[in-house]
């Protein structure tokens, strides 16, 4: 008899918590739901112009809402939505990067071709004097896919530098610690990321414009 | 004064960006330049690279609802797992 009772209560005492659970659950669903669709195409963008395919961009978003929805209930509303969501996929794209360093000290031993022994420009790869300036001019457009599909061509970890810093904003200092890398490495990585996209930039969109 | 190298010369040019050149590298980098109508030309285009990395900030590239749906369809299963 006793035991009844005790049960009894424990039902009417669970009740009214199990049905104020569901309807959290159900408002928390609804308010995912909400993040995803206002802020997936900025996610999405962002690991793009990093220069993600759209497959593994698409990935790292998936990834970036699985972390925002498991630590949903501890987002106190104290940074706005959209940059605590972009601080997560930031993280995301820094671990993904870090899996990447062994083949800096590859990239590295690599011999720069595009100078000489005496660090003059070596001959096929002298600056050609460029027409206009593409960014202003009305083929902002054609120039923008020569522009991707060129970045698209530099190695991992050149991308992350390059992005790290003209995305981010972030100065060499910074991005050393983050990458773990010393201050020669990154500007050996960074001067061959900008000489090697400068190069491809000229044979497919400088030479077009002189003829 | 020690004359620099082009490859230097690129070097100097990314690092001032930086504003991390001492005063002597500003003017041997200045010096170089002023001799060497190639790395000129690579400063311009260098330029030209860095207003185009502003501009493409901008771009935005929209996922397809369908792909939305997916993600919300993953997350909340992976969840429910």
């Amino acid at each position: 008899m006793r035991s009844t009772t005790s049960f009894s209560i424990l039902i009417t005492a669970a009740q009214p918590h199990l049905m104020n659970s569901n309807t959290t659950e159900t408002k928390k669903e609804e308010q995912f739901k909400d993040w995803v669709r206002e802020y997936a195409d900025l996610l999405f963008s962002h690991a793009v112009l990093r220069g993600f395919d759209h497959e593994h961009a698409r990935d790292l978003v998936q990834d970036t809402f699985l972390s925002a929805w498991k630590s949903m209930d501890r987002f106190e509303g104290r940074a706005s939505v959209k940059n605590w969501l972009f601080v997560i996929l930031k993280n995301k794209i820094t671990d993904y990067y870090r899996k990447t360093q062994g083949r800096v000290n590859i990239l590295l031993s690599q011999h720069n071709t595009q100078f000489d022994d005496a660090g003059h420009w070596a001959k096929p790869f002298y600056p050609k004097a460029l027409t206009i300036d593409p960014a202003e001019s009305q083929d902002h457009h054609d120039f923008h896919t020569i522009f991707e599909s060129c970045s698209g061509k530099l190695n991992t970890i050149q991308k992350t530098v390059f992005f790290m810093k003209y995305m981010d904003d972030l100065e060499s200092d910074d991005i050393c610690l983050q990458l773990s890398l010393t201050p020669n490495n990154y500007w050996t990585i960074l001067h061959r990321a900008k000489v090697q996209l400068r190069a491809c930039l000229e044979k497919n969109w400088f030479l077009i414009r002189n003829l | 004064m020690k004359p620099i190298s082009c490859k230097e010369a690129v070097d100097y040019i990314l690092k001032k960006e930086e504003g991390k050149l001492s005063l002597l590298q500003r003017l041997s980098l200045w010096r170089h330049l002023a001799t060497c109508s190639l790395c000129r030309i690579f400063a311009a285009q260098n330029a030209l690279i860095n207003r185009a990395l502003k501009k493409r900030q901008q771009h935005v590239l929209p996922l397809s609802e369908d792909e939305k749906d997916k993600i919300i369809q993953s997350v909340l299963k992976d969840q429910k797992e």
